[in-house]
């Protein structure tokens, strides 16, 4: 299969720290990867890179056959960057415009993005509210009066309007209630489905990077010490430090062991 | 069963409604309590409740009673008294701890004002700092906040917490800020400080796994109910409520994929939501029938455990559990 997002001995340095460090993936079209790491690993500094909201120091990021290591020339060019990949953040409670409501923020897209009339947009921004299962009142209210996973779901909405072919979901089940985080991951696998989009998924929870991704990378200090297919990585992990990732995870039976140092 | 803390029919009001209806538990001398539940379902009011740490305006009523002290009646010498030996640790460190202050200065507080001595309360805090694994105490207790991660914050939280060795120790979301491997050696150090010194602990959490590793018996709330209490050893693989049995079945599994998640429909309810008159989530219950729908079930006992479903007895093994 060929790749739809590909990047080639990527490096960020901030001043003499090295927060990325010698990285290379790609994804399939349709394909889901998953980015594993702690705090500080590195995993949102490559995000950021890839969705162009830092430079790389070095190294390359092909997306759809287009480079994009370098900032886009034009608005044209930006705009074609923005239907090639989006992003849905961690937090949902901050990473919408708090004036508009689900409708307005695809409305906006689709506009910038496809430049349809008017009865094409709404029409299409009622499959989109519909596909990520927001009901007529929820797609017309402002942010602020849906729960978590309401937003999260416009969220989803909003980065999918675009047609994008990757989508870069950097935490975005984490700060959801369990029983909704199970809605939004079955969710995200029918869309998945559905349009063949594919996922760089970045996360610290191993059981939703087992649920999501097929392949996986462990992100440590900027490094990637461990990458596969995600059942064998979680199953079989190679590196001590993929081994000390799965064995933190609390799970029936478990009892948390204090290693030796501090 | 002599508890330490017994917490009876405890309602809480806001202006803005309900928050807490009719909790109900007891903690005995060295147990380990978890208490499990998703966004507004009024696990950290309860923590905050037996801490008297509610905001202005929030009426209760019902008891807490802690080594046969009426918790709610305390006058303000008594309440000092109380938190000396009620100590409480919170999800973010880094929000709690004064930012301007040294590390020693945090830690020695509680000990000055009960006249410890300047030298001896430092010499103290050092050994804490040792006990909960920070190496090189003395230099810790003279650097900020902002100098130390995480991680080390919340060991310095812990430290701090049982300096002024309380007798029960509330822990509200302790590790949830934390990477993973932090939390793994973060929990072992509670577990092990709080097993040495037959310390009583309430633990609240969102993971059902992370009470049931570490507390001997796991109550879950629902809307500001308890619905279920249960030795955490069974809670996973024989739950005794309907709702528990759909967040275990809910959560991606570690070891497999899945075709599809069991999510449950709908949305969790927050308590001042919830109506009186029927059970809270029968909505979205699978196993919810006419009855479930027009009268409000009690917290009854079951099978060595406690359970507020009306259908309780009648689901016993009929509940999904998931295939391990």
């Amino acid at each position: 299969m060929p790749d739809v997002l590909s990047v080639a001995n990527l490096t960020k340095k901030f001043g003499d720290f090295t927060a990325v460090d010698d990285v290379s993936f790609s994804v399939p079209v349709g394909g889901s990867l998953a980015i594993v790491g702690e705090s500080g690993s590195g995993k949102t500094t490559i995000a950021k890179m890839i969705t162009g909201l830092e430079r790389p120091t070095s190294g390359t990021i092909t997306a759809c056959d287009h480079d994009r290591s370098r900032a886009g020339r034009s608005a044209r060019d930006r705009r074609r960057r923005g239907r090639e990949v989006q992003i849905v953040f961690q937090d949902p409670y901050t990473s919408l415009d708090p004036r508009q409501s689900a409708i307005g923020a695809i409305d906006e897209v689709l506009r910038l993005h496809h430049g349809w009339p008017s009865g094409r947009r709404a029409q299409r921004a009622e499959e989109l509210v519909c596909l990520v299962g927001l009901d007529a009142r929820q797609a017309r209210a402002l942010p602020r009066a849906l729960s978590g996973g309401q937003r999260q779901r416009v969220a989803i909405a909003r980065a999918l309007a675009a047609e994008p072919r990757v989508l870069i979901l950097d935490e975005s089940v984490a700060a959801l209630d369990v029983s909704i985080q199970a809605q939004v991951l079955n969710l995200l696998a029918d869309i998945r489905e559905a349009t063949k989009v594919s996922y760089l998924l970045i996360s610290h929870d191993l059981a939703v990077v087992r649920q999501l991704t097929e392949q996986a990378i462990v992100l440590r200090q900027g490094k990637i010490v461990e990458q596969g297919p995600t059942a064998s990585v979680l199953d079989d992990p190679q590196h001590a430090y993929t081994r000390r990732l799965r064995d933190s995870v609390p799970r029936p039976g478990w009892k948390p062991v204090r290693r030796s140092s501090a | 069963m002599t508890a330490l803390l017994e917490v009876s029919g405890l309602t809480v009001r806001l202006p803005a409604g309900t928050v807490l209806r009719e909790i109900s538990f007891a903690i005995r001398p060295g147990e380990a309590l978890g208490l499990v539940g998703e966004s507004g379902s009024g696990k950290s009011m309860t923590a905050k409740a037996v801490a008297r740490l509610l905001p202005a305006g929030a009426a209760s009523t019902g008891s807490i009673t802690f080594d046969d002290r009426n918790v709610l009646g305390l006058t303000p010498s008594e309440l000092r008294r109380y938190r000396a030996e009620v100590a409480m640790i919170f999800q973010d460190p880094r929000a709690h701890i004064n930012p301007v202050r040294r590390i020693g200065d945090f830690m020695t507080e509680a000990l000055r004002a009960q006249g410890v001595p300047a030298a001896e309360s430092l010499r103290r805090a050092a050994d804490m700092l040792e006990q909960v694994g920070i190496d090189d105490g003395r230099r810790r207790l003279r650097q900020y906040p902002h100098e130390l991660s995480g991680g080390m914050l919340q060991r310095v939280m812990i430290g701090s917490a049982l300096l002024t060795s309380p007798r029960l120790l509330l822990a509200d979301e302790p590790t949830t800020a934390l990477d993973v491997t932090i939390q793994a050696e973060v929990m072992a150090i509670l577990d092990e400080l709080r097993r040495s010194r037959g310390l009583s602990l309430l633990f609240i959490t969102h993971d059902l796994e992370l009470a049931g590793a570490i507390c001997d018996r796991t109550a879950v709330m629902y809307a500001g109910q308890i619905v279920e209490v249960r030795s955490s050893d069974r809670l996973h693989d024989d739950p005794l409520h309907p709702y528990t049995a759909a967040l275990a079945a809910a959560r991606p599994d570690i070891a497999m994929t899945r075709p599809r998640l069991r999510a449950i429909p709908g949305r969790p309810l927050s308590a001042f939501e919830a109506p009186e008159d029927q059970c809270a989530f029968a909505p979205r219950c699978a196993h919810a029938a006419d009855a479930c729908r027009s009268s409000a079930p009690q917290l009854a006992a079951l099978d060595g455990g406690q359970t507020r479903c009306l259908r309780a007895a009648e689901l016993r093994g009929k509940l999904e559990v998931i295939d391990a």
